[in-house]
């Protein structure tokens, strides 16, 4: 008997049990065309202050999917060695989930991003207004709006078998996901270098 | 006007016109903040005449559920059809702004 898996429901399921802690507006800016774009920012902290921060990039198409290669383009100029000149010591890696297979609509293109840190729990803020967002803004051409931030229970640490539940779904989507389409970004000026 | 708005017992039902994007997105938040505002805490976004929903009123919604959660309320979409449901699986946004295939199970949601 073979056990069936369906990566889609189960990227639908991780993305839904993210700890949304923040979202802003942005434009992405490009020579000939400019699309907006709203992000969602998700924080993941582990007891001893580790953890990433899951930005998913949602950007509209409207009817111009040609865009969709210029915002590849973009994005893949977030690289693990761009961002580890940016971000300093305690940024750890990037690990990109290209989330557009996913998408059926041609009205959107959508990114993840997740930044992992040495010590982030009670940082989060300050690294992503400070260092990450500016980081990216430059990186790919984006200018984000002010984030908000929720007063949610999502702001407080989860539990640790929360944590240990939502991580190994990560962990087995992502899994997936390399197989499929492959989940690290090679960095450009290194060809053949992974992020991972 | 773009928005329609009704009440269904302590529950507020608005309803965006066709496309909630960035010309109907001012309106749509000036609707929504002015009812939090007001004191309506349980919205319902009835998505049955929307055919598209852009990033600019994603930010709509999440704003109006920020304002919501701040005042112990909850906002809870309906109808949303299969391209707006994908972009709001996709992303995550249910977890804070879940997703009922009809008004009555929306309805039941928000306890009413």
């Amino acid at each position: 008997m073979e056990d069936y898996y369906d990566i889609t429901e189960s990227l639908f399921s991780a993305k839904a049990n993210e700890e949304m802690i923040a979202f802003a507006g942005f434009l992405v800016e490009a020579k000939s065309w400019a699309s907006e774009g709203v992000l969602k920012v998700a924080a993941f902290r582990r007891a001893d202050h580790h953890g990433y921060l899951t930005l998913t990039f949602v950007v509209d198409l409207e009817a111009e999917s040609g865009r969709k290669t210029g915002l590849q383009a973009a994005f893949a100029r977030a690289t693990q060695t761009a961002l580890a000149e940016r971000l300093g010591p305690d940024f750890e890696m990037l690990l990109d989930v290209p989330l557009n297979p996913f998408a059926e609509s041609p009205r959107f293109f959508v990114e993840e991003l997740n930044v992992y840190f040495q010590r982030l729990a009670g940082r989060e803020r300050w690294l992503l207004e400070t260092h990450v967002l500016p980081a990216l803004a430059d990186l790919i051409g984006l200018r984000f709006e002010p984030l908000d931030w929720l007063d949610a229970p999502g702001n407080s640490p989860p539990s640790k078998a929360a944590e240990r539940s939502d991580s190994k779904l990560r962990t087995q989507v992502r899994r997936q996901l390399d197989s499929v389409v492959g989940g690290t970004r090679s960095d450009p000026k290194h060809p053949g270098s992974s992020d991972a | 006007m773009n928005i329609l708005t009704r009440k269904n017992g302590g529950v507020l039902i608005v309803i965006p016109g066709k496309r909630l994007d960035t010309d109907a997105a001012p309106e749509a938040e000036l609707a929504l903040a002015s009812a939090i505002e007001q004191g309506e805490t349980r919205l319902i976004v009835d998505f049955s005449q929307t055919e598209y929903v852009s990033s600019a009123g994603l930010r709509v919604l999440l704003k109006a559920t920020k304002q919501l959660m701040q005042v112990g309320g909850a906002l809870a979409l309906c109808h949303a059809n299969p391209q707006v449901r994908e972009i709001l699986d996709i992303s995550g946004f249910v977890m804070i702004m879940p997703c009922y295939a009809t008004f009555e199970d929306a309805l039941r949601a928000l306890g009413a």
